[in-house]
């Protein structure tokens, strides 16, 4: 039977066309007008990093860390820039001499951190000793032991890891070096060297800061400062900060070892942080906020309930300040407010806690129960919360 | 051998068979890294980082392309009352296609890579399946040209549409020819990246259901029309939405709000089309208790349902804020090609094989065993990862420390693994019973041949 092929040819036709014109809207204008110029953060990469881009591609670590941070996320660092993706000159040609194509490393998931502010965080040394073990230096990571890999190639990998975000988190870590002293300072100021900082959204008074001024605590530390509180707060501190602070604040926690901006030392001398004068609301917005971009520390608000931030308040007081209050001692059962079954209620602007009965077989411990732990307080402290020498907010 | 009567599609299902099993194997195995991190050390091929490409291949272009193809070879003569232009051709590109997802799967074992999602094989692969694509529209566009039957059934729109757009799609996504850097290449990327799952998968999907569907149930289908405007939604709404992929990262503004709007868009080409199916099926549903066929296909299409409104609800800014990145979005991806399209192609094994060997299906309680399995299984794994979506947005959304949410979603990732070895154990099952269909010596009366299209179907 002899049939017409004239519809099937218009058919073809039409399903070519429209298919050919979404074509041209979405990947061919889109190259046409998006032509982004290399941001001032991009670098030329060596021969060697090169090489490491491409362990990079082959081992598929772009399949759980991405490149790019979410503009939304506040805790993520500097936002990404069209340009930041962009590469310079001469590393097209260095990477046409050599062979290599270049593709978007953006990534898809992310099952890790996010890379883009990884370059300089961290020496060489560890990025090695971590790819080898990575579970030797985060007991939860799910991340393979890349174990297998070449010393070329580790060194090649590392390189390559290092230049990523480096200049942007030099940057805006040297904006915040400028005003440490200063923290309104810093975080009001938008741009440093033209680093758009992801925090500083709102140019004048940064929002967080806002917000958490008008919650209810309006600077009150609902914890008083005295040694059965504090002692109750030495586990959350030994938990949650000990491993870069170091269990007396000095800042030579373990992790300290491996980081390349030194964790805060509470004890310094120098006047320039003057951590003995901290206010309590100043502790806390440092803790619940994170140290400010290009920084490791992360931010506590959300992970520790805002009471618990309070005991570490009083703590970081405790080992910045006097450290004269005798606590109870260590051999003790820690009454530590995360180690559960107390409960917290407000009467008034007092925030009052309630210990559960110890189980059976364990000693009386309270120290509100134990008279024998209650130690001379001074008076005035107990009753205003502030230590000597602390200044008001 | 096996007397059968098409030999092209025997050797296609042959080949999507072995890859199926492996691919979901490969999927179990990539899966343990997320509760056992340190279960195999010091084996490159065996690191989650080359065994997810692995995977992909295996899944996507063994065993979904290769079930495509082959049942593209078997319907689309028996719509146009003609055989095979080239049954030759039809048997080479066969051996070619499996020869080439061989080649992929060594290279991407061994870390040859080009590190873009979905494109990872290399370049000389690309140029290959490209002309293994031109080979397989060639032998069926001269199928349709030569054919008897005057009408077009709207399957072949839907596969002469397909095999238009997907070479096109396939050398944009691998530019074999351009150079793009930055996120011009990411932009591209993310077009291939969902247009081969809009433009190959969903496309060759929807028009095996709209061959099956009025043949399983005996009954033409809804509406013809409808099928129509379903068709050129697809063709319309679904080539822009790639870039909702990167909707976080600075590409341009108005390329995003295209990708968002034409993503809702697609809310337009999807219910359609189920609407079509799902009145198709009205009053015949009890159909589904006798016929694994049928429950394979409708299984599909409610999956097609949930993927089709899950996507644009989360293309659109503030949820995609919120899920992006998290294994919300890996249980989207399974349940797109695991949940709707291997089922319907599943479903076009169990009706093509017996009509090519002459033989029923060898084990009806192995269907039964592998229905159960893949929809119990799967249905557990697509619940429990997408609450680990939104335990790992929570731990974002809040500023956890990523271990800590690492650790969180270790139940689900439990949860989603036994899910997975139940979708595994179904997909031997169903493997080894088409095996023993072609091979086992028994002889049984011929099926007589099913009618292609019902008077009604047909009028276009």
């Amino acid at each position: 039977m002899q049939v017409r092929q004239k519809d099937y040819a218009f058919l073809v036709a039409f399903v070519s066309a429209t298919f050919l014109s979404i074509v041209f809207m979405t990947v061919i204008l889109p190259n046409m007008v998006f032509q982004p110029q290399p941001s001032d953060y991009v670098e030329a990469l060596t021969v060697q990093e090169l090489r490491g881009r491409e362990v990079y591609k082959k081992e598929g670590c772009w399949y759980c860390h991405t490149q790019f941070v979410r503009p939304q996320d506040r805790n993520e660092g500097p936002v990404a820039l069209s340009g930041d993706f962009e590469f310079k000159e001469e590393t097209v040609q260095l990477a046409k001499e050599h062979g290599y194509q270049l593709v978007h490393l953006l990534g898809t998931e992310r099952t890790g951190p996010d890379l883009s502010l990884i370059g300089g965080k961290m020496p060489d040394a560890w990025h090695k000793a971590h790819h080898a073990n990575p579970q030797a230096f985060n007991p939860g990571s799910i991340m393979p032991k890349y174990n297998y890999l070449s010393e070329q190639e580790m060194d090649d990998l590392v390189a390559y890891l290092q230049t990523l975000g480096r200049k942007k988190n030099a940057l805006s870590r040297q904006a915040h070096e400028t005003f440490r002293g200063n923290f309104n300072a810093a975080y009001q100021t938008t741009t440093e060297g033209g680093v758009s900082l992801g925090y500083l959204i709102e140019p004048e008074v940064p929002w967080e800061f806002k917000q958490f001024y008008e919650k209810k605590y309006k600077n009150q530390n609902p914890i008083k400062y005295e040694n059965r509180y504090i002692a109750g707060a030495r586990g959350i501190y030994n938990n949650k900060c000990a491993h870069c602070h170091g269990v007396q604040g000095d800042g030579n926690g373990p992790r300290a070892l491996s980081l390349t901006e030194r964790p805060a030392n509470f004890q310094s001398n120098d006047p320039n942080m003057g951590y003995d004068e901290w206010s309590d609301i100043k502790w806390y917005w440092k803790i619940a906020e994170g140290a400010g971009p290009g920084a490791v520390m992360p931010r506590w608000n959300g992970v520790l309930h805002p009471d618990q931030i309070w005991y570490l308040v009083i703590y970081c007081r405790y080992l910045a300040a006097d450290r004269t209050l005798p606590l109870p001692p260590r051999d003790e059962p820690l009454r530590a407010p995360e180690l559960g079954g107390r409960t917290f209620h407000y009467e008034g602007d007092d925030l009052v806690v309630s210990y559960p009965e110890p189980p059976p077989g364990m000693p009386q411990s309270d120290p509100a129960l134990d008279p024998g732990l209650t130690l001379q307080v001074d008076e005035e402290l107990a009753e205003t919360g502030q230590p000597v020498g602390a200044a008001g907010n | 051998m096996p007397k059968v009567k098409q030999l092209s599609v025997a050797m296609y299902f042959w080949g999507a068979l072995i890859f199926l099993p492996l691919g979901v194997t490969y999927g179990l195995f990539s899966a343990t890294h997320f509760i056992m991190p340190t279960w195999v050390e010091g084996i490159p091929q065996l690191s989650f980082g080359r065994m997810r490409p692995v995977h992909i291949h295996l899944v996507a272009f063994g065993w979904l392309s290769m079930a495509y193809v082959g049942a593209m070879y078997y319907m689309i003569p028996k719509m146009c009352k003609t055989p095979l232009w080239s049954e030759t051709l039809g048997r080479w590109t066969a051996v070619a296609h499996f020869g080439w997802v061989w080649a992929a799967v060594i290279c991407l074992s061994n870390g040859i890579t080009e590190a873009r999602e979905y494109a990872e094989a290399p370049w000389f692969l690309d140029i290959i399946f490209l002309l293994y694509l031109v080979a397989v529209a060639v032998n069926l566009f001269m199928t349709i040209a030569n054919r008897t039957q005057k009408k077009l059934y709207v399957s072949i729109w839907y596969f002469t549409g397909t095999l238009i757009w997907f070479p096109c799609v396939y050398i944009l996504g691998n530019r074999v020819f351009m150079r793009l850097d930055g996120l011009n290449d990411a932009i591209a990327n993310w077009f291939y990246g969902h247009n081969i799952l809009g433009l190959w998968f969903t496309t060759v999907g929807v028009g095996i259901t709209y061959y099956l569907m009025p043949l399983l149930v005996r009954r033409p289908i809804y509406s013809h029309k409808l099928s129509m405007i379903g068709f050129w939604a697809i063709a319309l709404f679904y080539a822009p939405t790639g870039t909702h992929h990167i909707l976080q990262s600075p590409v341009p503004y108005w390329l995003k709000s295209l990708a968002v709007v034409s993503s809702i868009g697609l809310l337009v080409p999807v219910l359609t089309v189920l609407f079509n199916f799902f009145l198709t099926l009205d009053k015949k549903w009890p159909q589904a208790y006798a016929n694994y066929t049928l429950r394979f296909l409708i299984s599909g299409c409610v999956f097609y349902l949930i993927t089709c409104v899950q996507g644009p609800f989360q293309a659109t800014r503030w949820v995609n804020w919120y899920i992006h990145f998290t294994q919300w979005v890996v249980a989207h991806a399974h349940l797109a090609l695991l949940g709707t399209f291997t089922n319907m192609s599943i479903a076009a094994i169990y009706y093509i094989v017996p009509r090519i060997t002459g033989r029923p299906i060898f084990s009806r309680p192995a269907m039964a065993w592998h229905w159960w399995l893949t929809q119990f299984g799967f249905t557990q794994f697509f619940v429990a990862l997408t609450i680990a979506g939104l335990v790992q947005a929570a731990g974002w959304r809040y500023g956890y420390p990523i271990v800590q949410w690492v650790q969180a979603m270790y139940p689900e990732q439990v949860v989603r693994w036994l899910g997975g070895i139940m979708i595994v154990v179904g997909q031997y099952i169903f493997a080894w019973n088409i095996y023993r269909t072609f091979f086992t010596p028994v002889e049984v009366e011929e099926d007589s041949d099913a009618p292609v299209a019902t008077p009604a179907t047909q009028a276009a």
